[in-house]
């Protein structure tokens, strides 16, 4: 296990669009070794948490360290250290997946002969190493949601930030995945884990981080989160924290106005 | 009943939304203000037409008794002027939105679930794409039709069903003319797809689109330098049998048919206390006379274009039922990667780019350059214009050519050539390089960029270097060691090679984004660079080969040239390294909207 990685701290963000407030002061700590869940509702703000992370937004307010430092303080340096599979696969449709990869690998400094064997290792592991060469515009989402977990490994990163990975992956994958992130999380990475399906972030994470409309409603340990709301699991709990409608009765309306005919 | 109702309400809808697609992601880029863009595309057309109407028709303005014979004579090579413009800029617009122009797989991946048919489809594609082509050929045609005769016939003062039958004859021809260019380049497209096979469509596609765009924009620009009676003289008994295959002649041939001798029977207005003079009558008598000798040579041209445009009409209809009788869907062919070729290039990109970011740039420049429709289409332009420039250059000069192997001075024209080709790509790479080949999949360069703008932009200047510079200069060599012998010709390849690298080491000295990536961020001080630009294509050429030529004489003044021509790299590597070391860190915010900046208004809404 690697030893020395740095801890990620997040203090008070508060970010605001067009002068709406979406995050009212998020705070969060992701320490090395351990997997935590980043959960919410769509709109939640779980996506503009992940991009301030990863330095790709700047907090109105707030501050985000990484090992101490302030992350803009050197943003490249942070990034060095990062490896980030965001929700939607924006990719070059030009390239294929291996030119796709060998651009981030380049980018990132690795030596040639490295990076090629890695990037096939991590294609083959990953069951698409047959596409390598195809343009990334024929992947399908599953396929492309590969690459970018393959781009986020390729510098061996000591900060995992994942943003919806499984979306897209067939089973095998998904199972593959989780076995991946706890297997990482036992090298010594800070893992952030933000996802809608909460059977693997059952799973995989350690602790779990509930944030809607903006504001952090809990974050503790699974089994302490449980207790203190008298639930018993992860779906629970989150229902428990999350939903004000019953969700019967939504879909029971759903289905009222879809049977509505002209 | 009620599926044929929503039939009819989903043609409409489809053929809106296609045209939506057709600006936003083909015409204008993504993301952009499409109301501002459309002005400005529409208010360009506009002025340029209504500019060409006026500076053709201005001529008559100055005659203070305008001959109407004469003006019939004179009126044929103006007619094939605004025709050819008003064709090829219909062809160029058509060409950029070429990937468009049929059904894509995007559009079984969305349309396909959808109860609609595919001929609903394909109809409502057509639709957008035909409506589209009117709307430019409109914008082009009716003010320079209008335009044009106002002005022409200011002196003539013909009566009122005369000057319409003018002004209706133009107008109808130009938007025949314009219907051909739209229908020839659908032709081609559906005629190469129906032969290629899907797959290897997909693969040529992108050349063909390159290649046309090339030779369409170079046969726009090399225009104005034709003869100015050219057209006039192919239109006469004995003219060469090859002009008759110039589609806007056949244009000519019809505006005139429409026309009739509406202009050349027109009598001659004399302002009152003038008389006309009688050779002024004799003149009138010789051209009108002239002009009806011509008689015979309009129908046959008339009927090659309505023949053209119904022959095209046909093979682009039938081909694009043929071609998009089925939605195509999202697929992955299969490809095959040489283990051999592979390792060729590696060993070649290793050499050639030492440092893994300098690989990464040189790796990807080239990926889009080749791939990235934008960027294709800048090069092709780019090309395009440097074969123009080429050609102005070398004309001149080709009468000299038939002695060059027998000691004769060696033409500058034809040594300002390949600097010329070079100029313009460099140039066309230089807007290539400003514009983000994928915007929203910016952030893999966000996420792994190393800081190291420099090496990324070395391996850019390579890419550049190999692709735009030598890559020309190689396929001319042979003709040049044709022209020139083998020694000279290398000698001039080496020579010209240093100047245009010079110059790509001029135009990426200032670049302070990160090339491909970065938001599009507009040209500094176009009033500056646009002359700058139009003198450096046709002054920088010339003035390299009036030296070249000069060094060629001995040996001695040839390697001093080389080696100024090396310094001045030197130098302005130097120059571009320390100018590298002195900009901005790299943004890849996008460059806020110059109103937004003046009120403020960013500031405000990020808060």
């Amino acid at each position: 296990m690697d030893t020395n990685l740095g801890v990620l701290e997040a203090h008070g963000l508060i970010k605001r669009f067009a002068g709406i407030k979406v995050l009212h002061g998020v705070s969060l700590e992701v320490a090395p070794g351990e997997v935590v869940a980043y959960l919410g509702p769509n709109g939640s703000g779980k996506t503009v948490t992940t991009r301030l992370l990863t330095g790709l937004l700047e907090p109105n307010e707030g501050t985000i360290t990484y090992g101490k430092r302030n992350i803009h303080a050197d943003l490249v340096g942070f990034r060095m250290e990062l490896g980030y599979v965001p929700e939607e696969p924006h990719l070059y449709p030009f390239l294929s997946g291996r030119e796709y990869l060998q651009l981030v690998g380049r980018l990132r400094g690795l030596e040639e002969s490295f990076l090629e064997q890695k990037l096939m290792d991590l294609l083959t592991l990953f069951g698409i190493a047959e596409a390598a060469d195809k343009s990334l515009s024929e992947y399908s989402k599953g396929m492309k949601q590969k690459v970018l977990i393959s781009a986020a490994l390729l510098h061996d990163p000591a900060l995992l930030i994942f943003d919806e990975p499984e979306s897209g992956l067939d089973v095998t994958s998904i199972h593959v995945l989780r076995h991946l992130v706890r297997l990482l999380a036992a090298r010594g990475k800070a893992i952030l884990y933000s996802s809608h399906v909460l059977e693997s972030v059952e799973k995989i994470c350690d602790r779990v981080i509930v944030i809607q409309h903006g504001r952090v409603l809990a974050d503790d340990r699974l089994g302490r989160l449980g207790a203190a709301t008298g639930t018993r699991s992860l779906a629970d709990t989150f229902a428990h924290l999350v939903f004000k409608d019953d969700p019967l009765a939504t879909a029971r309306a759903i289905v009222e106005v879809a049977g509505r005919r002209p | 009943m009620r599926r044929s109702v929503a039939a009819r309400r989903t043609l409409p809808l489809l053929a809106r939304l296609f045209v939506r697609r057709l600006l936003d992601t083909d015409i204008i880029a993504p993301g952009s203000d499409r109301h501002e863009s459309l002005a400005v595309a529409f208010g360009i057309l506009i002025t340029v037409s209504l500019f060409l109407s006026v500076a053709l028709a201005s001529k008559y303005l100055t005659e203070f008794i305008q001959l109407p014979g004469t003006t019939a004579h004179r009126l044929i090579s103006d007619r094939f002027f605004l025709i050819t413009v008003d064709m090829a800029t219909t062809a160029l617009t058509t060409l950029l939105t070429w990937d468009a122009l049929g059904l894509e797989r995007s559009d079984g991946a969305i349309l396909g679930p959808l109860p609609v048919t595919v001929r609903i489809i394909a109809s409502a594609k057509l639709t957008a794409l035909l409506a589209l082509a009117a709307a430019f050929s409109l914008a082009f045609g009716a003010g320079s039709s209008a335009v044009y005769s106002v002005v022409m016939a200011q002196n003539l003062h013909p009566p009122g069903t005369v000057f319409l039958r003018i002004v209706v004859a133009q107008a109808l021809t130009m938007t025949a003319a314009s219907a051909f260019a739209f229908l020839a380049v659908l032709a081609i497209r559906v005629t190469l797809q129906a032969l290629l096979t899907d797959r290897w469509f997909e693969r040529l596609s992108a050349i063909g689109q390159a290649v046309m765009i090339t030779a369409v924009l170079s046969a726009l620009l090399l225009l104005p330098f034709g003869k100015v009676d050219a057209p006039n003289n192919w239109t006469r008994e004995g003219a060469p049998r090859f002009v008759r295959l110039l589609p806007p002649l056949w244009f000519v041939g019809l505006e005139s048919m429409i026309e009739g001798h509406s202009v050349a029977d027109l009598p001659v207005f004399v302002p009152a206390r003038s008389q006309l003079a009688p050779w002024l009558k004799r003149q009138n008598e010789r051209d009108r006379a002239s002009y009806r000798q011509r008689d015979s040579a309009f129908p046959p041209l008339a009927a090659s274009a309505t023949r053209g445009l119904a022959l095209t009409a046909l093979v682009a209809l039938a081909g694009y039922v043929w071609n998009n009788r089925r939605l195509r869907l999202p697929v992955m062919w299969p490809v095959r990667r040489g283990r051999v070729r592979a390792e060729v290039t590696r060993w070649t990109l290793s050499r050639i780019t030492p440092l893994p970011t300098q690989r990464a740039g040189f790796s990807f420049a080239l990926s889009v350059l080749a791939r990235s429709a934008p960027h294709r289409v800048a090069i092709s332009a780019a090309l395009g214009v440097g074969v123009s420039a080429a050609v102005v250059l070398a004309r001149s000069d080709w009468n000299g050519v038939g002695s060059l192997r027998f000691g004769a001075p060696v033409p500058i024209g034809l040594l300002a050539v390949p600097l010329a080709v070079t100029t313009a790509l460099v140039a066309g790479f230089r807007h290539a390089v400003a514009l983000p080949a994928e915007l929203p999949a910016n952030w893999t360069f966000q996420m792994a960029w190393s800081g190291d703008r420099q090496a990324f932009l070395a391996g850019c200047r390579r890419a550049a270097l190999a692709a735009l510079i030598v890559a020309p200069l190689v396929i001319l060599l042979p003709l040049y060691g044709f022209l020139l012998g083998v020694p000279l010709a290398m000698t001039h390849a080496v020579c010209t090679e240093l100047a245009a690298q010079g110059l790509l080491e001029a135009v990426l000295m200032g670049v302070a984004i990160v090339p491909f990536a970065s938001p599009y961020k507009p040209m500094e001080h176009p009033r500056v660079m646009w002359p700058a630009s139009f003198f450096g294509l046709f002054g920088g050429p010339f003035l390299f080969a009036t030296v070249a030529r000069s060094a060629y004489a001995a040996t001695d003044s040839t390697l001093l040239f080389l080696a100024a021509l090396v310094s001045s790299i030197a130098a302005l590597k130097f120059a571009g390294r320390w100018r590298q070391r002195n900009l901005p860190a790299i943004s890849f915010e996008p460059v806020p909207e110059a109103s937004t900046q003046q009120l403020g208004l960013r500031e405000r809404l990020m808060g």
